[in-house]
């Protein structure tokens, strides 16, 4: 019945046919039909949720559903840089550039260059008691005298044309002097058109008629005042009369254009301008300092502008006044005046080594004025020693004696053997 | 038959049915379980003589077959992995009850006096020929039964597993000369027991 493999085949006597055949007929039990479906089940069951062929369709997951990580360093880098950028933006320059050696406190406000506030203590040392007179005295006679344009209509003979006058006076031949006349290019621009286009207070007078804007057409009188333009002429055709308007109001002639630039200089230098120089100067005193800068120049032009007006001051603000006199008008000039004068004061007091070398300047200054009086000079000389100012007496006595060649004879005897040193 | 199966070569196709069904095949484990259950429950059964507990032991069995077909790996004969998870699982319940040696029929409290009334019969006999074999089968149970445990387990391997000498003997950890000794004098008692009916 049962057939062995040869390899194991057990002896022949562990072999019965007739035994094999009983067992076979007897040995029939069988598993339960349920406990063969129960295992058939488990056996499916696992089947089904085991693992699967790595090469199986199912296995495959679609691309929809796989995660896409790729462009997530991207992502990241562009975030840093976002960021990275706006603090960058955020930051003041201030902060990204600043030295670490800045002892300084930084600030928006223009320095004032310490140059040009030594220049404008110069200039007021320059303004002497006598000059300042002399400057009186002369704007007292600019204003009393009547403007001498024809072109100037009645209603703006007052300030303005006066004040223009005084601005294009060729005493003040720098360039400077018409940066300085007008404050702003509005104020600067209706001047050029003057020149290049027939003014319009011509048009006016022609007329008859009196200008029905007087502070529209104040800046513009001014040049024509002092332009021998006739004022009738719609149009400045002839090149002569140009020339002539030229050369005697050379600091009116600029184009359009320049007169921007310089109105940008001007402005520029307006607000770096110190306190504003004593207002009491003279023309004189700005052809002294040739080098002055703008703003100073403005300063003395507005200065002396205001000394001519005198008693008739126009109101203030649209001309190239100091900026204090403008943010705090006064009612009269002489207010104006010791306003700066305090203001100068202050200044000098905090800067003495300005007063130094505001000394020094002096002294050059007395060697190249103009001499007084041998008189004065000596009474001069005789106050500032008998006052204990030794030093003031010395150069006034140098300055004596370098203006007069013969000044042996001049001098006193008293002045002439006399030393600061020797006292 | 079992044996005959194994005897035929069909025993190397066992080895790729379980391999297929790990693969996730489950008609590779019908065919397998429709070869072998019958072998594996006669084996339980004459060893255990209780139809429940064999039921039990049975499934026990077949489910640590599922469960390992992740890990099987065809290094013997499909045969000899399923009767050794089979021995071992008879070994842990006789462990577990105290037992040391196999338990007979006779020995099984829940079982009558005849021991072959334990033992399920073909269902589709008839029931003169039912109680033919039920005779003979309780002759044959009983003689079984008063084998040896280490004769009646190398002849249930050998008889009902189809298994041969050296496979019993390493199954066993006996030699194959001692299993053979065994198989020998089991059916020598066995043939003593069925003589007269013969």
């Amino acid at each position: 019945m049962t057939t062995r493999r040869p390899d194991d085949a057990p002896a022949d006597d562990l072999h019965d046919p007739r035994f094999d055949a009983a067992w076979s007929a007897l040995s029939r039990e069988e598993p339960p039909a349920a406990l063969d479906d129960a295992i058939r089940a488990a056996a499916h069951r696992e089947a089904r949720a085991g693992p699967r062929a790595v090469d199986s369709p199912a296995a495959h997951v679609p691309s929809a559903l796989r995660p896409q990580r790729w462009w997530w360093p991207l992502a990241a880098a562009a975030t840093i840089g976002a960021v990275a950028i706006g603090l960058l933006q955020l930051a003041t320059p201030d902060r990204v550039g600043a030295p670490t050696d800045d002892k300084g406190v930084l600030s928006d406000i223009p320095v004032v260059p310490e140059q040009a506030r030594r220049k404008a203590e110069g200039a007021r040392e320059e303004l002497r008691p006598e000059q300042n007179g002399q400057a009186q005295e002369r704007g007292a006679e600019e204003a009393a005298t009547p403007s001498a344009s024809p072109s100037a209509s009645p209603s703006s003979s007052s300030g303005a044309a006066g004040r223009t006058q005084s601005a294009a006076t060729p005493s003040a031949p720098s360039p400077r002097k018409d940066v300085a006349a007008p404050a702003t290019s509005n104020e600067r621009e209706p001047e050029a058109l003057t020149f290049a286009a027939p003014p319009p207070p011509a048009s006016n007078s022609t007329t008859g008629k009196p200008a029905s804007a007087p502070e529209k057409r104040t800046p513009q009188a001014g040049p024509a005042a002092t332009a021998p333009v006739p004022a009738a002429e719609p149009f400045p055709a002839d090149a002569a009369k140009l020339e002539a308007m030229e050369s005697a109001a050379p600091a009116t002639t600029l184009s359009k254009t320049e007169r921007a630039a310089d109105a940008g200089i001007a402005a520029g230098k307006l607000a770096e301008a110190p306190p504003p120089a004593e207002p009491a100067q003279t023309h004189e005193g700005a052809r002294d300092e040739p080098a002055a800068p703008a703003p100073r120049a403005k300063a003395l032009a507005g200065a002396a502008t205001q000394d001519s007006l005198a008693a008739s001051s126009p109101p203030v603000a649209e001309s190239g006044a100091p900026a204090a006199s403008r943010a705090a008008p006064a009612s009269s000039p002489a207010e104006r005046r010791a306003l700066t004068r305090d203001a100068s004061r202050e200044a000098q007091r905090a800067t003495p080594s300005v007063v130094q070398s505001t000394d020094a300047r002096s002294e050059v200054r007395a060697k190249q004025r103009s001499p007084l009086p041998v008189t004065d000079w000596i009474a001069l000389i005789r106050r500032l020693r008998d006052e204990g100012k030794s030093a003031d007496a010395a150069k006034e006595l140098a300055a004596f004696r370098a203006a007069y060649a013969d000044h042996e004879h001049l001098l006193p005897p008293d002045l002439r053997d006399w030393h600061p040193a020797a006292r | 038959m079992p044996a005959l199966a194994f005897a035929d070569g069909v025993a190397d196709g066992d080895e790729a049915l379980m391999l297929a069904y790990a693969a996730g095949d489950a008609a590779a484990f019908d065919a397998l379980y429709a070869r072998h259950k019958g072998g594996v429950y006669r084996y339980l059964v004459r060893h255990c003589g209780n139809a429940g507990l064999a039921d039990e032991l049975f499934q026990d069995v077949w489910m640590s077959v599922i469960r390992a077909r992740a890990t099987y790996a065809p290094t013997a004969k499909f045969t000899t992995w399923l009767y050794r998870i089979a021995h071992n699982r008879l070994i842990d319940h006789w462990r577990a009850n105290g037992h040391v040696e196999l338990v007979t029929a006779a020995a099984d409290g829940d079982c009558d006096d005849n021991p072959l009334a334990a033992i399920p019969g073909s269902r589709n006999d008839e029931p003169e020929v039912r109680a033919g074999s039920r005779e003979i089968g309780a002759r044959l149970a009983a003689a079984l039964a008063a084998l040896p445990p280490a004769q009646r387990e190398a002849f249930l391997l050998h008889q009902e597993g189809g298994l041969g000498l050296a496979e019993i003997a390493v199954l066993t950890g006996a030699g194959v000369e001692t299993v053979k000794s065994r198989i020998r004098y089991a059916l020598l008692k066995l043939r003593e027991t069925l003589g007269d009916l013969q």
